[in-house]
């Protein structure tokens, strides 16, 4: 079984423990629930966790090529500027700036392939667990430069001139960073759908991150498909899609759960015009 | 090499690798120019009459490297300039045959420097013979 598999076990074990009724409920009444039901509260927390680190597997693996394009980058550097200087040491005529050139650019490109490796080794394992402080504005930017090559090759525009903005929730990190990719992967998807449906005009996708009165508000916008109500409603339930053949249902859940954590609230908005936003509203840490 | 003119165009968004390649073609006595998208490649086509060979990254941010074959055959006078083309990719390459290409070779990042060197001294020579069979 490969290890980013969501099988059908883990389907059965998370429908019992987080029944459809509680879906909308704060967390605490999950619990509450979960005890009156006879069920380990211990137990649905470690089938999240173990659910939301396979999530981010299913993630990388969708993210493999575009991880290989990237590398593929800094490695094409390093083998040209490694070859220059072969040859310019066995010239005359090069001055020893030009040598430290070559020898800076190898390094810099060493430590760029080692930080899109940090990077998505740091969001698989989830290894900012046990913190409890987390960065929004700061996890916006790193989904979208997470998701950036699939933003290129599917020639969407990304508006984060909105999400610059520091502001501290009481999650981790990685949790609220896999929030973000998932919010901003449906949208992609969503404009891809729309695509697909004969529409041609230029995918748009806007972050906006705004603090009122001790929390923060955030709202992801695209001008994708857009959605019935009674299906925004729904997408929130466990192994709900809307595109089963490549979907597991799971992200917009996850969400929902992350940020329930931490007293936040998210629904997702049919736009008047066209496409949808996800709003998200979480009380500032502290 | 200064005061040649350069015979190679080189394309790509990442600007360490457009540096990296013009060095690398100066040490090879190969006149270069590098640029990033495809608005300066075609600028620098009309102010470069002798590039005969352009070497193109495939993702160009959000512009396709493919695309350049389009743009210069929609170019009132470039499109009368004979090109080889030389794609560089970080990707699989699918073909699309909407994109009625010429011939062209395709090499995958992250290409070893020697290969990228034979081609390039191919296609340059490959002109040279066309040219003096009066093929174009």
């Amino acid at each position: 079984m490969k290890p980013n598999e969501i099988t059908q076990r883990d389907i059965e074990n998370w429908t019992r423990c987080t029944p459809m009724k509680q879906q909308c409920h704060p967390v605490e009444d999950i619990a509450a629930q979960s005890i009156s039901d006879g069920i380990d509260v211990s137990d649905a927390h470690q089938l999240f966790e173990t659910i939301a680190a396979k999530s981010r597997l299913a993630d990388l693996g969708e993210q493999s090529s575009a991880l290989a394009h990237e590398l593929r980058q800094p490695l094409f550097s390093i083998s040209v500027a490694n070859e220059n200087l072969r040859m310019m040491l066995g010239r005359c005529d090069i001055t020893k700036p030009q040598l430290d050139k070559a020898i800076a650019r190898i390094a810099q490109q060493v430590e760029r392939a080692q930080t899109i490796i940090d990077r998505t080794l740091a969001y698989a394992s989830g290894n900012s667990r046990g913190e409890v402080s987390a960065d929004i504005g700061l996890a916006a930017s790193n989904a979208v430069e997470f998701l950036r090559p699939l933003f290129e090759t599917a020639d969407i525009e990304i508006d984060d001139h909105g999400a610059h903005v520091h502001a501290n929730v009481s999650l981790c990190q990685v949790e609220t960073e896999q929030v973000f990719v998932n919010i901003l992967r449906n949208a992609a998807e969503s404009i891809e759908s729309r695509r697909e449906s004969g529409w041609q005009g230029a995918g748009h996708i806007a972050i906006r991150i705004a603090l009122h009165e001790g929390a923060v508000r955030c709202v992801v916008s695209d001008n994708g498909a857009g959605l019935s109500g009674d299906t925004a409603r729904a997408v929130f339930q466990p192994f709900f899609t809307t595109k089963p053949r490549v979907g597991t249902g799971l992200g917009l859940h996850i969400c929902r759960r992350v940020l329930e954590k931490a007293g936040g609230v998210v629904t997702l908005v049919p736009d008047e015009t066209e496409g949808a936003r996800v709003e998200i509203e979480l009380p500032l840490n502290g | 090499m200064q005061g040649k003119q350069a015979l190679v165009l080189l394309v790509d968004d990442v600007t360490e690798i457009v540096e990296e390649l013009l060095t690398f073609m100066e040490l090879h006595g190969i006149p270069a120019v590098g640029v990033s998208d495809l608005d300066e490649a075609m600028a620098a086509l009309e102010g470069n009459p002798a590039i005969r060979v352009l070497a193109c990254d495939v993702r160009l941010g959000r512009e396709s490297g493919l695309m350049i074959v389009s743009r210069i055959r929609d170019h009132a006078v470039l499109c009368q300039r004979p090109f080889n083309y030389l794609f560089i990719t970080g990707d699989p390459l699918l073909q699309d045959p909407s994109l009625q290409m010429p011939d062209h070779m395709v090499l995958t990042k992250p290409v070893q420097p020697q290969i990228l060197i034979d081609v390039l001294r191919d296609m340059l020579g490959e002109l040279e013979n066309s040219a003096q069979q009066g093929d174009v």
